[in-house]
């Protein structure tokens, strides 16, 4: 790939297209200004980009949209500080920056053979988004792919379009829940840790890869445990304080791991080798 | 490479020479910083130190990356701050053995090899900057590069390593820049003797033996891995004040911030020293703070020299230069922080019972 040969400065991106997914996420639909940013940007499910509102600052992002299917990128973004209020401003047509791709990647080329257990909660669901299609686009290559995923109500589900299609896929199986439930919801009430135990799956061949807030993260580490998952078969992707993107700056570090440059995506095995407190 | 020597009244001389391809920067008559200077003649000073280390001519304090201004379409970058901007021909002289080992050590976080980018600025502004250093005559209070694995003493990490010899200068030439700089001196060099070199080696060793306390640096690491949930975290922490002076004088701290200021229809992004001790250092936008308690950023302080980036690099991230030690407005102090350490280490088994205070 070639390298821009500075780091530290974005390419010119366009937002084409804003899509409100809850009353506090939008998903942004992105393309470079030029082609080829965009032939340079080549990128694996899991790793992240740093997004610049110029003025306002520069923040990472997941990259929730997969390569194979090219041509933009996507993120997921939930209305939190400075940067990403100036985003959820913005209607489609503004320019941005973008610089990346960074980080590691999941190792969706070793799950192959092996059955796919995704657990996200609220805007968790956002990096699994990306490999979760990178697979289902490559469905041969997996075994059966189920998908628990949950949020705090109704409203907060992101990627509705999508939970309905993958919930009609007959070769995957969706699992939704949310905390609390509304006069329209049919569906299970109830938190993502217990739906896991709920379900009970065999570890026999899985791969368990989970992302959400840090307390579900906690408990569903625990469950999977329970489960009989050894370690190397949990994944998760992590999230910390960022400003480089490429393991200069200093602040991201679980013990010597930069979450930047060596993360985000670790299993559980690594994680516990870093003295990290998950 | 041979060895020189250099007369000790013929080196202004040599200076004023690389001086008019250089800018030549040594520590300031205050000794707070190195300085540009024409004074050729004090530029080499046997004793003290800067208070603020070197490594702000490569990597400053606050540096623009690029300027942006409000386009009919957003936002677009007018100007990115060119590597070049730092490719003004400087030469250091001066440099202690600490602050030219701490460059070296900083050469390796910037560099590709260890996070897969390169950082163009630092990079520009060492290929453009030669470095030659001076072997103290005299340590300060606080001083323990004795200790430093990362300092070479008799030949420290520069282009050119001179030591005082009473009369004249041993010069060793370490690198191609530094053969380079001393050819710009023909006539005044002559070729050391084994004797001259004896001579440096015994001034390293007393040096070296004046500024050894016995501190564990190396084992620090194995130490501390066992020591993360141990209770004197938080009991060191508390008096810190969070001022940052420990890591902003530190000469191989390097951790960054990136900001935006916006200034009316444009505006610059810039990088600014940053450092681990403040509040919200690692605070996300989320309200998660994994550092929220004074004794995680101090673990975090002192397990990224003596743990992480050891592990990393295989290198002690600490040269000994006693600048946090001397300056530490509460007299925090390094050197008992790795004792306390190695006592907790030590003897007893781990009080496991006691670690629940240590937060997280």
């Amino acid at each position: 790939m070639p390298m821009p040969s500075n780091p530290y400065v974005p390419s010119p991106a366009r937002v084409e297209e804003v899509r409100p997914e809850t009353p506090d996420t939008k998903t942004f639909k992105v393309v470079f200004c030029e082609d080829d940013c965009r032939e340079a940007f080549a990128y694996r499910p899991g790793q992240f980009a740093q997004v610049s509102v110029f003025g306002v600052g520069e923040a990472p992002f997941s990259i929730t949209s997969t390569p194979t299917r090219p041509g933009y990128l996507e993120f997921s973004i939930k209305r939190m500080g400075r940067v990403t209020c100036a985003l959820h401003e913005m209607i489609g047509g503004e320019q941005i920056g973008v610089r990346g791709p960074y980080g590691n990647h999941f190792p969706a080329g070793e799950w192959q053979g092996k059955k796919l257990l995704f657990i996200g909660g609220g805007i968790g669901l956002a990096p699994l988004r990306s490999v979760i299609n990178y697979c289902l686009d490559n469905r041969a290559e997996y075994g059966d792919i189920d998908i628990i995923y949950g949020a705090r109500s109704p409203a907060d589900l992101v990627f509705k379009a999508e939970l309905k299609a993958w919930a009609r896929r007959d070769d995957t199986t969706l699992h939704l829940t949310v905390d609390a439930g509304d006069d329209e919801w049919q569906g299970r009430v109830g938190f993502v840790p217990p739906l896991l135990t709920e379900l009970h799956p065999s570890p026999a061949g899985v791969i368990a890869v989970t992302c959400g807030p840090p307390i579900m993260i906690r408990l569903v580490l625990q469950g999977l445990a329970e489960l009989g998952f050894a370690d190397e078969q949990i994944v998760t992707t992590l999230e910390m304080r960022m400003k480089c993107g490429i393991g200069k700056c200093g602040r991201c570090n679980i013990g010597r791991s930069y979450v930047c440059a060596d993360g985000p995506v670790y299993n559980y095995a690594q994680l516990k080798q870093l003295g990290s407190e998950l | 490479m041979p060895d020189y020597v250099i007369a000790k009244d013929k080196a202004a001389e040599w200076l004023s020479r690389l001086g008019e391809k250089y800018a030549i920067y040594a520590p300031g008559a205050d000794d707070m910083a190195f300085e540009r200077t024409s004074d050729y003649a004090s530029a080499l000073r046997p004793s003290g130190n800067t208070r603020r280390p070197p490594k702000e001519l490569f990597f400053p304090a606050s540096q623009t990356l690029l300027t942006f201004r409000q386009g009919d379409e957003g936002a677009e970058i007018t100007e990115v701050t060119p590597e070049s901007a730092s490719c003004e021909p400087r030469l250091l002289v001066g440099v202690r053995p600490c602050d030219a080992a701490a460059l070296s050590l900083l050469d390796l976080v910037f560099s590709r090899e260890y996070s897969g980018y390169d950082d163009p600025y630092y990079r520009a502004a060492r290929s453009a900057t030669p470095v030659i250093s001076l072997l103290c005559a005299e340590p300060l209070e606080g001083c323990f590069c004795g200790d430093a694995p990362a300092v070479d003493l008799a030949s420290p990490a520069a282009d050119v390593a001179l030591t005082d010899l009473g009369d004249r200068y041993f010069a060793e030439a370490k690198s191609e820049a530094g053969q380079e700089l001393v050819a710009a001196g023909e006539g005044l060099f002559g070729e050391a003797a084994d004797a001259a070199r004896a001579a440096r080696d015994q001034a390293a060793a007393d040096l070296r033996s004046r500024t050894a306390e016995g501190l564990p640096l190396e084992g620090m690491r194995e130490t501390l891995r066992e020591l993360h949930e141990s209770p004197v975290w938080r009991e060191l922490s508390q008096k810190c004040l969070r001022c940052g002076v420990c890591s902003f004088l530190c000469p191989t701290c390097h951790c960054f911030d990136i900001q935006d200021e916006a200034l009316g229809s444009g505006g610059y992004r810039y990088r600014c020293w940053d450092t681990c001790q403040f509040t919200d250092f690692a605070l996300m936008t989320s309200g998660e703070n994994p550092r929220r308690d004074p004794a995680e950023r101090l673990k975090q302080r002192i397990c990224h020299k003596f743990e992480y980036l050891p592990d990393r690099t295989d290198t002690v991230f600490c040269v000994g230069c006693g600048r946090c030690v001397r300056l530490c407005p509460v007299g925090m102090d390094v050197r008992e922080t790795m004792a306390a350490f190695a006592e907790e280490a030590a003897p007893a088994p781990p009080k496991a019972a006691d670690a629940s205070g240590c937060g997280g």
